[in-house]
């Protein structure tokens, strides 16, 4: 198993890098972690006559705040979202969502970025930006463009990049009164999920929703949004006992397809359970903070 | 979180205190097939490999693969059928099975073409290069579609899918039946799976035309009756043939006994090609194309009385062997002939055996190889039964199983159980998972209430283990007037070899080629207690070259074989060696050797204990002073010791046969834990009982067992080999077939021994390599079975997953609601 | 910047410098086998899951088969080869030894080399949970990891993360 032959490009520079995707980046694949690329290299799945090594690039790797916004540059190795003070600060949802990412040696060497670009539909970080409401700057030779994390992901391993683009920064808005969950179910740990549910709720500093962002992984081509379960949750308090109904309204209308490993009905059922079970940890998060602010 | 705790009883602590062979990894000194490049100008291949599981080959085009630069060659079907003779096999209509395909492909990754380059990669680029034209053609891809009336043929000229149809009548199970207070019907299916070793195979091949010989270095361990096959197949003289394993092996458990077929291909590659040629397996190709365990459907009647005495057994048993039945196929059906009736005594059975070819991988020994598949039937059943007549399905084991007194003993089918007391061993498997007390506690409806979001129930596994085959057993295959007289092959056979060296140190030559199993260890650990020296006056050195070292057909490490004739052959090489020290001793002593005795490293005189020797003071005459030698005690210092099994006869005209040397017994308790919300399986409890006879190294054999365990447990929960109806391979990496890793293992794990030695080996141990891969996934389905009876689920198959289980259960409340 | 099919590359491999001309489709795992004498790294499935071919790239566990040779540029590498120069790669040695906690030994380099960058870096005690999350990335066929988390046990009590841990030249 091992990889057809590619010209290999190691851009010293942004700019360099940029430039580089504007002559070629329609011939060409990004190596950032590899973590996904290879074993697709390796297998031959994929044989692209470029290779792009972006590894040289540390002006992509950094973590840091920019007023309201946690920035995460492309680059980050996946593992530094559980370890840096800065995520655990501000943005404390990325550490659960991080850890059930794989194990240790995939985490050292993924990087955020990669992980968003690849989009496999049972992946964590891409259902975990969408619940943050991130957005993601990406660049060109041409200049730069935003694009929201709902946007970004399109179907089955496709975003909104154009061959001379890269993904290039991650912005997550870091607000007050913000609980979450994430749950996922996999046959074994570290394995993609079956079947996820993340979500990000907004309250008024107690009980109340005022805003929740419920995104479903493993289930269809891309992450989804639960809509009916977040309008579901509007003005509601978000107490254990809602759980049931909200996981049901999760995955109202949802059909989801089967593989060797389960049916596309069960997938659905796991869904259910997953939300069910993510919703939970949120309220007993809630609980936990108001018991704080009482005491 | 979860804990493992292991206790056990107290045994000897082993002389040997580390493990031996891991000393080579840290020291960085491992040499595994991918590391070896024994011999000049190797060059690479990569195989060329069907994408269709059934189609004519209508053109092979290799030009675009010669245009790049490195490759120096390709074989293809056309050489092989020019070179190479179909492989042997004990079936009545087999197929001809080739290494490489030959006008037609049978399965998905089967071998089409050979590219010979000066690395993998551009072999791999050339692989990729070479164009094939097929012709599909319809596929079967399951036991049943293959058997249907109007099924594509895989081998036409044979007329049917069906390679063997064997039907074996054992007492009168007319009469039982006739009989019985209750006779009780089912269907099971034992899936497909591989316990593939971590490392894949390898083959280094050498043709030397000069001489019509070839060098093949290889991770291939024995049966070395396979070396007939190969031998044969290449029209070569097996003395032209030189294999030679290397020096380490990373694994097996059965598979690597199917890698003589690309010791073939490799070699024709080689003599092609004119230079020799190194193939390393990558995982994918492992998971398509090497070797797995046989699907079995079993169809299996019981007879019994109303107390719960089985009278006799039906069963139908149909295993798909893959594309090609090969050798050593049919094993898989007739392996555990002597022992088709487990522990039981039931003396009336029926099996019809089946071996069917479908358009999947062929099959090949998979530890446990048609323990588990068979016994997976009987003891589901033996629940099934159980739960009939009101009774608990321990009660009905105890009730059934042979008792010790009336060991040894015959078995209907042929088999001689040496040693054992079954009843026992299963009796401390229950009181150490305190099965009577979940029973109790289930019992009762206030403590047993689902209130704990769980199902949990308790399942039983008992296994009579066979090891050591006798190499006649597959002549039942054939029926008595077909086998061909004068030619019996019966027993087996192992030998050892100890050489004592001008300083008193001695290193002993074992014959088995081991893949981790610690035969150096024990082989350290036999000589050093025998002779009374310290483990670090002995050496050790494993391994197989069959152009230097002695071999039979029966040579080599397979159906658990060195626990019992590998280490008898070591204590019969320590005890002529210990002869050959008295002899010496007594001739230098000028004394009468009857007068002597080998004790703590010396030879002394039991008249006088002032007149002694010591093993140094031997060594160091022996060597230094031939010329004052006696002839007798020329050769003192180099001792062979051989050791056949006894009561291996070939089969009668009854269809029976004992076809192993020695039986344990194994009993497991496990406690599976359902999560009603995901349907998770958790073992909880994972209890085993082993009867292994004397065991001679504790820490080995816990990890034999764990890791057999834990590879039963996969096939029943996490590893399947899957295929589509038209036979595309579906579980083509390791993101598809799943291995367990250390969070899957059970959460509590006791293993415990009953030692009752056996007397048909000179250290009384038992084989035990594969016993837990025949008992754990019984006990995990029949545990599940309990834990979802009241929810009115029925465990016919495996695996078991939360997706099957979830939707067995919506089935049937559908169905309720229909109602 | 020309694309190209050989790459130099200056790495850092069990802490000897080291300069090479590589085909850039090379993988790292074959780059440390073929042309660094490094055998000890394994290849069990070539496509991230088996850890086989486990090595620390700059202090961290990474899978070798996912890494291009030409990634190394720049970067220490330590393989088992480089941790069995230290006292933690004796005692972990010492550790699977006695506890048997390998037969084939074809996973152990990769293990060794995970539990080598785990209690290296401990300033503290190494919790289970973090045990089981270091080895989980490990594929072990033959011991079913029983004796593996005994001897990482033994690891546990008595590791010296510090004294002598580092790989020199």
């Amino acid at each position: 198993m091992k990889p057809a032959p590619f010209d290999y490009l190691r851009p010293a520079s942004l700019p360099d890098l940029l430039d580089t995707l504007s002559k070629c980046g329609d011939e060409a694949k990004i190596l950032a972690g590899g973590q996904s690329l290879m074993p697709l290299l390796n297998m031959r799945l994929a044989s692209p006559r470029i290779i792009i090594d972006i590894n040289g690039l540390s002006e992509l790797d950094y973590i840091r705040a920019d007023a309201d916004v946690l920035c995460i540059g492309a680059q980050t190795r996946q593992y530094r979202l559980i370890c840096d003070p800065l995520v655990r600060a501000s943005v404390p949802f990325l550490v659960p969502v991080t850890k059930l990412i794989g194990h240790p040696q995939i985490r050292h060497a993924g990087t955020v970025g990669g992980s968003l670009a690849h989009a496999d539909p049972s992946a964590e970080l891409p259902a975990a930006m969408c619940a943050l409401g991130a957005q993601f700057r990406i660049l060109s030779s041409g200049g730069e463009r935003r694009v929201s994390a709902d946007d970004f992901f399109l179907s089955m391993l496709t975003v909104d990049l154009r061959p001379d683009e890269l993904l290039a920064e991650i912005r997550i808005p870091v607000r007050s009164n913000t609980v979450w969950g994430i749950r996922e179910y996999a046959r074994r740990s570290g394995d993609f999920a079956l079947a996820g549910a993340a979500m990000v709720m907004e309250t008024d500093g107690a009980r109340l929703c005022s805003q929740a962002r419920v995104v479903l992984f493993g289930v269809a081509d891309r992450p989804l949004h639960a809509i009916a379960a977040e309008s579901y949750l509007s003005g509601l308090d978000l107490v254990s006992e809602i759980a049931e109904d909200f996981a049901l309204a999760c995955v109202d209308g949802l059909q989801c397809d089967g593989d060797i490993h389960v049916t596309g009905d069960f997938r659905k059922h796991l869904a259910r359970v997953m939300a069910k079970h993510a919703f939970l940890d949120v309220a007993a998060l809630v609980k936990a903070r108001n018991r704080g602010i009482q005491a | 979180m979860a804990t493992v705790t292991i206790t056990k009883e107290c045994l000897k602590e082993a002389l040997v205190s580390r493990f031996h062979e891991g000393q080579r990894v840290f020291a960085l000194e491992s040499q595994y097939i991918a590391d070896l490049n024994p011999i000049p100008n190797i060059h690479h291949a990569a195989v060329v490999r069907s994408p269709h599981a059934h189609a004519r080959i209508v053109r092979i085009d290799a030009s675009a693969a010669f245009a790049i630069p490195g490759v120096v060659g390709v074989l293809t079907g056309e050489d092989v059928r020019r070179w190479c003779q179909p492989f042997v096999v004990s079936a009545e209509k087999p197929g001809a099975y080739y290494p490489c395909a030959i006008e037609k492909v049978r399965y998905a990754g089967e071998p089409v073409a050979v590219v010979v380059a000066t690395d993998r990669y551009v072999a791999e680029d050339a692989q990729h290069q070479v164009v094939v034209e097929y012709d599909p053609l319809p596929a079967v891809a399951s036991i049943e579609a293959a058997m249907a009336p109007s099924a594509p043929l895989l081998h036409e000229e044979q007329g049917t899918n069906i390679a063997i149809d064997r039907l074996l009548d054992y007492g009168d199970v007319d009469q039982a039946f006739a009989e019985a207070d209750l006779t009780l019907q089912k269907q099971y299916y034992f899936p497909r799976y591989q316990s593939f070793p971590l490392e894949g195979y390898g083959v280094i091949a050498a043709y030397h035309p000069s001489e019509g010989r070839a060098t093949i270095w290889a991770n291939f361990h024995g049966p070395y009756s396979m070396l007939t096959v190969l031998a044969a197949a290449l029209r070569m003289p097996v003395s032209k043939l030189r294999v030679i394993t290397s020096p380490d092996v990373g694994g097996s458990f059965g598979n690597k006994i199917a890698l003589y077929p690309y010791m073939a291909l490799i070699t024709l590659a080689s003599r092609k090609v004119g230079v020799p040629v190194k193939w390393i397996e990558d995982r994918m190709e492992s998971l398509r194309a090497s070797s797995c365990g046989a699907d079995r459907l079993t169809d299996i009647e019981v007879a019994a009385t109303r107390d719960g005495e089985i009278l006799g057994m039906k069963m139908v048993l149909r295993d798909n062997v893959g594309a090609y039945i090969r050798a050593p196929e049919p094993g898989c059906l007739f392996r555990p002939i002597g022992n088709y009736v487990s522990g039981y005594r039931f003396r009336n059975l029926q099996a019809r055996a089946i071996a069917v070819m479908t358009n999947m991988c062929p099959t090949g020994p998979n530890r446990g190889y048609g323990c588990q598949q068979h016994y997976f039937a009987m003891e589901r059943i033996i629940d099934e039964l159980a739960f009939e007549l009101g009774k608990d399905p321990a009660e009905v084991r105890l009730l059934n199983l042979i008792r010790p007194e009336e060991l040894p003993y015959r078995t209907p089918t042929g088999g001689l159980y040496d040693s054992g007391d079954y009843p026992a061993t299963l009796k401390k498997a229950l009181e150490l998972s305190d099965y009577w007390e979940f029973r109790r506690l289930s019992a009762d409806p206030v403590l047993s209430s689902d209130s704990t979001g769980s199902w949990t129930g308790i399942g039983i596994g008992v296994a009579v283990d066979p090891s050591s085959s006798n190499m006649g057993y597959m002549d039942v295959s054939k029926k008595a007037s077909e086998r061909r007289p004068g030619m019996f092959k019966a027993g087996s056979v192992e030998t050892a070899r100890a050489y004592l060296d001008a300083t008193g140190g001695i290193t002993v030559e074992l014959g088995t080629a081991a893949e981790g199993q610690g035969h150096e260890t024990t082989a350290i650990e036999i000589m050093a207690s025998e002779l009374g020296l310290l483990p670090s006056d002995i050496s050790v050195v494993g391994g197989m070259d069959t152009a230097t070292k002695p071999w039979t057909v029966s040579s080599g490490t397979y159906a658990s074989r060195f626990g019992t004739m590998g280490t008898s052959a070591l204590i019969a090489t320590a005890r002529q060696l210990k002869k050959n020290l008295i002899q010496a001793g007594a001739y230098f002593l000028k004394l009468s050797a009857e007068k002597f005795v080998f004790q703590q490293g010396r030879v002394t005189s039991l008249d006088d204990p002032k007149k002694s020797l010591s093993v140094k003071d031997i060594a160091r005459r022996l060597h230094w002073s031939a010329g004052a030698l006696p002839p007798q005690l020329l050769t003192a210092c180099n001792a062979e010791g051989t050791f056949s099994a006894s009561d291996m006869d070939y089969p009668n005209e009854q269809d029976q046969v004992n076809s192993s040397a020695v039986y344990a017994f194994a009993a497991d308790v496990v406690v599976a834990e359902i999560d009603q919300e995901t349907f998770d399986i958790r073992i909880k409890k994972y209890i085993s009982v082993h009867d292994a006879g004397n065991i001679l190294h504790p820490r080995l054999v816990k990890g034999q067992l764990a890791g057999a365990a834990l590879q039963g447990i996969a096939g029943a929960l996490y590893e399947t080999l899957q295929y589509s109806e038209t036979g595309d391979f579906l579980t083509g990496t390791l993101m598809d077939y799943l291995c367990p890793t250390v969070n899957e293992i059970p959460d509590e794990m006791i293993s415990e021994y009953i030692i009752i030695p056996t007397p048909k080996t000179l250290c009384g141990a038992k084989g035990l390599g594969e016993s837990t891969a025949q008992t754990a996934p019984i006990a995990v389905a029949n545990a599940v079975a309990d834990a979802l009876r009241n929810a009115g689920l029925e465990i016919t198959e495996l695996p078991i997953t939360p997706s099957r289980l979830w939707e067995g259960l919506s089935r049937l409340s559908h169905r309720k609601q229909e109602i | 910047m020309e694309s190209r099919r050989r790459q130099i590359v200056n790495a850092i491999i069990n802490g000897l410098p080291v300069e090479r001309l590589v085909d850039v489709r090379k993988t790292l795992a074959d780059f440390l086998r073929e042309d660094n004498g490094c055998t000890s790294v394994h290849l069990g499935c070539e496509h991230g899951v088996c850890g086989a071919c486990t090595v620390l790239m700059d202090g961290l566990s990474v899978r070798s088969c996912l890494q291009l040779a030409a990634q190394a540029q720049g970067k220490e590498i330590i393989t088992l080869d480089g941790v069995m120069k230290t006292e933690l790669g004796k005692e972990i040695s010492r550790a699977f030894l006695e506890n048997f906690g390998m037969q084939c030994g074809f996973c152990t380099p990769g293990i060794a080399v995970s539990l080598y960058q785990l209690f290296l870096e401990s300033s503290g005690e190494i919790g289970d949970e973090e045990l089981r999350e270091t080895l989980s990335g490990h594929i072990c066929r033959c011991t079913g990891y029983v004796d593996i988390l005994k001897a990482a046990r033994q690891l546990q009590k008595s590791a010296s993360s510090a004294a002598g841990a580092k790989v020199e030249g």
